[in-house]
């Protein structure tokens, strides 16, 4: 029988196109996942805030600014008023603490970028894991040698699973650390 | 003669019902409200200071 | 000849060439194209780019810029405090004390919104309990249809210019001799007290009047008259045996409900049933209070008044009894009735009659009689008089009275005020935050007399009838806004504090009489009124002789929300008998009574707008939305009328066309009609909603709730009225009793249980489960209702629907079954439909074990916990409704719209009501499927702190929110994996079962069937 091109389009165009398309979703689709679940993302924040010097060289500790993380469910984002603390004095020449400055003394808040994010139908509580002795490090790496912090470890489902059914591994400094809960309200109510 | 759907009128169709509810679903329902006493423009909320708190 | 013509082929040409077959025109026929058409066509001087490319490339460009417009990755912005109060920490709730709705209260406020509403729980009245109507109260302050600015003649205008305005016109007034008319609700604030004296003397020509659309004004009078005191005592109810109701809902409407409730469900305990109190009810209409009784005798109120002098007869004059001695006069005058003959005449059960005979005999000094508000003064002073003689006496508290600072204003001086204003002599009119042309009855004229006073103020939350009318309306703030105080009762004085700003441009009110009392606009400051109440206290803080100072003693009541007050002296008030002389005939007529009742969650409509308050169903006809006449089956019948048929009342002259509702239970030739329905001018929420029965008051005496001689007819059409509960005759063999057959409800007398303890329990079988059971380790959540205690009275419903952000979808949706609410009470008759037994019980998702809802979801989003709760993942849902389909118990409810944003008329999409949600709680958009969680967000919130004091969770941490609201404490809750805890008990109990329990489906819900106190075994 005598080939028509609609035969060569079905033996091979087709297929290969197929292919070639399938091909290209998966490599993207798995190259991109660290990304997509938002690793890596270290956008520009309006004030040249670094955690390598403050909580790094100089050594204070997170919670001294991060005050709600053992109280509640968020972590907060320190208020000017808690920078203002040092920076009323310490270094108050420099550009970026005359930024810092102009915010307070104007009573503007500080429009920080936001990087950890949990989705919203998802509830986390800070208070519960920094209490029963998980280190901020952990969940949000090495910030002391973070210059700008960026997200270390994806927030997906499955990384919070995985620590929840792992601890003992993924938590080695803990002893006695109990299996996390797993069930759907704990998260999702 | 078999019945050729009338494409024209087809397309049509679906493309104003799709502009129609992507319009509607986005689309805050409040405009269409006739009560005009509802609509709010920007809200600021103030803690009263002097209240005195307590625990449960 | 045939004039037709056969053609064969239509035949057209153009032109005459054409017609006559010229051969050019045939050739040129046949060529479509001439030679010579494209000779100058070249491709190539073309526009390069065809209407084909142009379009591909447009679409293109516009989709890589749509793209490259926004960053994927990010998460907007997380924007912390500049300077962060102290105290405030965001994530965290504050709780405040405070009043709501004359109630001390306890409110949760997060981020500075207050969110939810509960009882303050040091208080010794409250005791930590709330009723149906006081959570409601934050819809309030949300209310996108508050006045937001002050208005003169529907125009803004400025605070200062309205109030040095207003201060010219109350100089004017009192220079020309005018009445100044300050209009109050009865006011139980002595702050406000002061304030209104301190107006009255800087304006002497000022003539305070006040007025409640309903109230207890007739029992005081009675009281002034018998004992000389305004001041009524509290009744010790948790000491009476033996309770007999003449028309007082004292559970649902009347009093402190909430105390009530507290202490009558206190001698309902099964824990100790040799202690169960009896309950008679006589009443004509069918309220709360009677579908709890143990005996219930159907008598219109008209003849109450007869009852209680025949019952005195039979007491002292035929039993004997007579704690304190007679009057000859008096007992002339009761000689006259006889009880046999009055049970002849009504047709009343003479067996429950004797036996309440006999019990108000047997049990003298232990029982208590009590008379409705809506009863007229004598019918008060009969009982009394009858309470006297009885020597029940003993209960009245006298540690603690029902303070009343004034009177209301007479019927007398009211229709003063009305010919004051027709004359012209009235200056200045203030409504300071009632309604008195919607309130007052309409034969009274003030609607008419209004228009002839040339400057009226009104001074009130949102636009209503009155400040309709008014040419000035100053926007007042919300209480939840306010500084003021309460002394209701004399052993405990309530404070209020404002928990948040002002959000509106709006002035407390008593803050607005106190700029005029100070004289000048510029004088106003948001704090004059903080420091005006705080000066007031003093007068308390001096009394107490406290070791600490003033300012401490003051934050300290802030605090705490009261203060106990030692009384000065002892109070004991001495019985005036001839009081009881002036007692007037008792004629009754065959005609038809109309009985106006105070509604139970609209207030006098000042919460007609609350669609939360709305959507509750009445808790005995289960109507929402709407008000109606309620009548009985048999008058019903004689007048033709059905469910939702109109009736046409005239009383005197008056006349309203109403919807009615056949109510089993009621006497016959009585209507009985709420109040605070049919508000005109009133927002989206209460428009159409109701009948007003305020036309048919009379403007002679206003605190007269019965009318008399009423001609009640058929006009003919209907209205829907919407329930959420089925209304089928109650003799209908296929549904009669079904929920006793069913055991949905189960049942049993005190006798029967004192005699067979184990009488409920008794033809079981096991049943046996063909999986494998799950193991609960840790704690495992349970409940237990009792419905010994529950009452009906709606306090879970409420306090569940502000908890967890409840939907109010409105009359069409609850006429389809959607409702929102994940606990309801419902409502089951049996026994004929003159004498029903009413059963009430709440339910809500059974958090059953082997959940026959968990094993149907396609999407596994529900399924249970660990800790035993059946869990709600409202991401994963689709929307199927298979879920709501299986269960048992119908407690699945499905969000058909979203009601947050695209509903009807937006109601709830507006920067200012979605403040009211509670942030812990998810709110649902529209197909998803919800259910009570057994408030899993507390159970989170005592996880947390257990975890963050290093202890393990225990059940007693976590109160649901039904259960903290439940006056009655009929709702227990706990971890039933420890046996030694109050739920434990209650489950394992004799009388616990569970409903429909044959499915096997386990619930985790244990009911304690209810014991009715009669006197013998059956029920």
């Amino acid at each position: 029988m005598k080939k028509t091109v609609l035969d060569y389009t079905l033996k091979f165009r087709l297929p290969l196109i197929l292919f070639i398309a399938a091909a290209a979703f998966v490599v993207t689709f798995y190259i991109s996942r660290a990304e997509r679940d938002g690793v890596g993302y270290k956008p520009l924040q309006p004030i040249n805030y670094s955690h390598k010097l403050h909580a790094g060289e100089m050594g204070i500790d997170c919670q001294y600014c991060h005050v709600g993380v053992t109280k509640g469910r968020h972590a907060l984002v320190p208020s000017v008023n808690i920078c203002m603390n040092c920076h009323s004095v310490a270094r108050k020449d420099k550009p970026e603490i005359i930024k810092l400055t102009k915010y307070y003394e104007e009573g503007n808040p500080i429009p920080w970028k936001r990087i950890h994010k949990v989705p919203e139908y998802a509830y986390f509580n800070h208070s519960v894991h920094v209490n029963k002795g998980i280190d901020c490090e952990s969940c949000h790496g090495n910030v002391r040698e973070m210059e700008e912090v960026s997200q270390i470890k994806p927030f997906t489902m499955t990384a919070c699973l995985d620590c929840h059914r792992n601890p003992q591994e993924k938590l080695p400094y803990l002893k006695n650390v109990k299996v996390g809960p797993e069930n759907c309200a704990a998260c999702h109510r | 003669m078999k019945n050729k759907i009338d494409r024209k009128k087809f397309f049509v169709t679906a493309s104003l019902s799709a502009f129609g509810l992507t319009l509607l679903n986005n689309t805050p329902l409040k405009y269409f409200n006739n009560n005009k006493n509802g609509i709010e423009k920007k809200i600021t909320l103030n803690i009263h200071p002097s209240a005195v708190k307590r625990n449960k | 000849m045939s004039l037709k013509k056969t053609v064969e082929k239509k035949d057209f040409w153009k032109n005459l060439k054409e017609y006559y077959n010229d051969p050019a025109v045939l050739k040129a026929k046949a060529n479509e194209f001439a030679d010579g058409v494209t000779d100058e066509f070249n491709p190539d001087t073309l526009n390069t780019v065809s209407r084909r490319r142009f379009i591909a490339l447009l679409s293109a460009s516009a989709a890589f810029a749509a793209t490259a417009c926004s960053d994927y990755q990010d998460k907007g912005e997380i924007i912390p405090y500049t300077k962060r109060p102290e105290g405030v920490l965001p994530g965290k709730p504050n709780f405040y004390a405070t009043i709501v709705n004359g109630k001390s209260v306890l409110v949760r406020v997060r981020e500075g919104r207050p969110i939810n509403i509960e009882g303050n729980p040091d208080h010794p009245i409250y005791m930590g309990k709330i009723d149906a109507q006081s959570p409601a109260v934050l819809l309030n302050l949300y209310d996108p249809e508050r006045l937001k600015e002050p208005y003169k003649k529907k125009r803004k205008i400025d605070w200062e210019k309205a109030d040095s305005e207003i201060l010219d016109l109350l100089g004017e007034a009192v220079v020309k001799n005018k009445e100044i008319a300050i209009i109050t609700d009865r006011i139980a604030s002595p702050a406000t007290l002061k304030l209104i004296n301190n107006f009255k003397e800087k304006f002497p020509t000022t003539k305070w009047y006040s007025y409640q659309s309903s109230g207890d004004e007739n029992k005081r009078i009675a009281w002034q008259s018998s004992y000389g005191s305004r001041n009524v005592p509290s009744i010790k109810l948790d000491k009476a045996q033996i309770i007999l109701s003449l028309e007082s809902d004292f559970l649902g409407r009347e009093g402190n409900t909430i105390e009530n409730t507290r202490l009558f469900t206190q001698r309902k305990d099964v824990m100790n049933s040799n202690n169960f109190n009896r309950l008679y009810s006589v009443e004509g209409a069918m309220s709360l209070t009677g579908i709890n009784s143990d005996y219930r005798i159907r008598l219109r109120a008209d003849a109450q008044l007869e009852f209680v002098l025949s019952l005195l007869n039979e007491i002292v004059l035929k039993k004997n009894v007579q704690q304190i001695t007679l009057t000859a006069s008096i007992k002339s005058l009761i000689s006259k009735y006889q009880l046999k003959n009055f049970i002849n005449k009504y047709k009343l059960d003479s067996i429950k009659i004797n036996y309440l005979v006999d019990d108000l005999v047997k049990y003298q000094g232990q029982s208590i009689v009590l008379a409705g508000e809506i009863l007229p003064v004598d019918v008060h002073s009969a009982v009394i008089m009858l309470n006297e003689v009885l020597g029940n006496s003993a209960l009245y508290d006298y540690n603690s009275v029902n303070l009343d600072f004034h009177p209301m204003s007479t019927s007398d001086e009211l229709k003063g005020l009305v010919s004051s204003a027709s004359k012209g002599n009235i200056g200045v009119l203030i409504n300071f935050g009632i309604n008195p042309i919607f309130n007052m009855p309409k034969e009274l004229g003030l609607e008419e007399a209004f228009q002839k006073i040339p400057n009226t103020i009104s001074i009130v939350e949102s636009e209503n009838e009155t400040s309709d009318k008014s040419t000035y309306t100053l926007a007042a703030s919300n209480e939840l806004e306010s500084w003021g105080d309460n002394y209701v009762r004399s052993d405990i004085y309530e404070l209020q504090q404002p928990l948040i700003a002002p959000i509106f441009n709006t002035r407390q009110k008593e803050n607005i009489l106190l700029t005029w009392i100070n004289g000048s606009a510029e004088a106003y400051s948001m704090d004059a009124i903080h420091h005006f109440v705080m000066e007031n206290f003093k007068d308390i803080y001096n009394l107490q002789n406290s070791p600490v100072d003033f300012k401490s003693y003051w934050y300290n009541a802030l605090h705490d929300g009261f203060v106990k007050v030692i009384p000065s002296a002892q109070i004991k008030y001495s019985f005036n008998q001839s009081s009881f002389d002036k007692i007037s005939s008792t004629e009754t007529t065959s005609e038809y009574l109309v009985q106006l009742q105070k509604s139970y969650f609209i207030g006098d409509g000042k919460f007609a707008n609350n669609g939360w308050l709305q959507e509750i169903p009445h808790p005995v006809s289960k109507v929402a939305w709407d008000n109606y006449a309620a009548l009985s089956p048999n008058s019903a019948k004689e007048l033709g009328v059905e469910n939702n048929d109109y009736v046409k009342v005239v009383v005197n002259g008056k006349f309203l066309e109403i919807p009615v509702m056949l109510q089993p239970g009621m006497a016959d030739k009585l209507l009985s009609i709420e109040l605070g329905y049919g508000r005109t001018v009133i927002g989206d929420a209460g428009k159409n909603s109701g009948f007003n029965a305020v036309v048919l008051m009379s403007g002679t005496e206003v605190s007269n709730y019965l009318l008399t001689n009423a001609a009640v007819t058929k006009p003919g059409g209907s209205y829907k009225l919407v329930s959420t509960q089925e209304h089928h005759p109650l003799d209908d063999n296929s549904v009669k009793d079904f929920h006793k057959i069913r055991k949905i409800i189960q049942e049993g007398t005190v006798e029967e249980y004192k005699k067979n303890s184990k009488f409920l329990h008794e033809d079981e079988h096991n049943l046996i489960g063909i999986t494998r059971e799950h193991k609960y380790e840790g704690v495992k959540w349970g409940m237990s209702i009792d419905l010994n205690k529950c009452t009906s009275c709606a306090s879970c419903v409420t306090s569940c629907n502000v908890e967890n952000n409840i939907p109010v979808v409105g009359k069409d949706q609850v006429a389809n079954g959607r409702e929102m609410h994940w606990i309801r009470i419902d409502r089951y008759y049996s026994g004929t439909p003159d004498d029903p037994e009413v059963s009430g019980q709440p339910m809500l998702c059974q958090h059953c074990d082997n959940a026959p809802c968990e094993n149907v979801c396609p999407v596994n989003a529900t399924n249970h916990s660990p800790d035993g709760l059946n869990q709600m993942a409202y991401n994963r849902c689709v929307g199927t409704r298979y879920c709501a389909n299986n269960c048992p118990y119908k407690v699945r409810r499905f969000n058909f719209y979203n009601f947050r944003d695209h509903f009807a008329d937006a109601y709830y999409e507006n920067e200012l009501t979605s403040l009211v949600n509670n942030p812990e709680v998810t709110v649902r958009s529209r197909g998803v499927m919800e259910k009570c969680t057994f408030c899993v967000q507390r159970i989170m919130e005592a996880r947390e702190t257990a975890i963050a004091e290093g202890r393990e969770l225990k059940g007693s941490d976590v109160k649901t929110a039904c259960q903290s609201a439940c006056p009655a404490d009929a709702i227990v809750f706990g971890d039933t994996n420890d046996k030694e805890s109050k739920i434990s008990k209650y489950r394992e109990h004799e009388l616990g079962y569970h409903v429909l329990e044959e499915l096997y489906v386990k619930p985790n819900v244990t009911y304690l069937a209810k014991l009715r106190n009669t006197h013998s075994e059956e029920a």
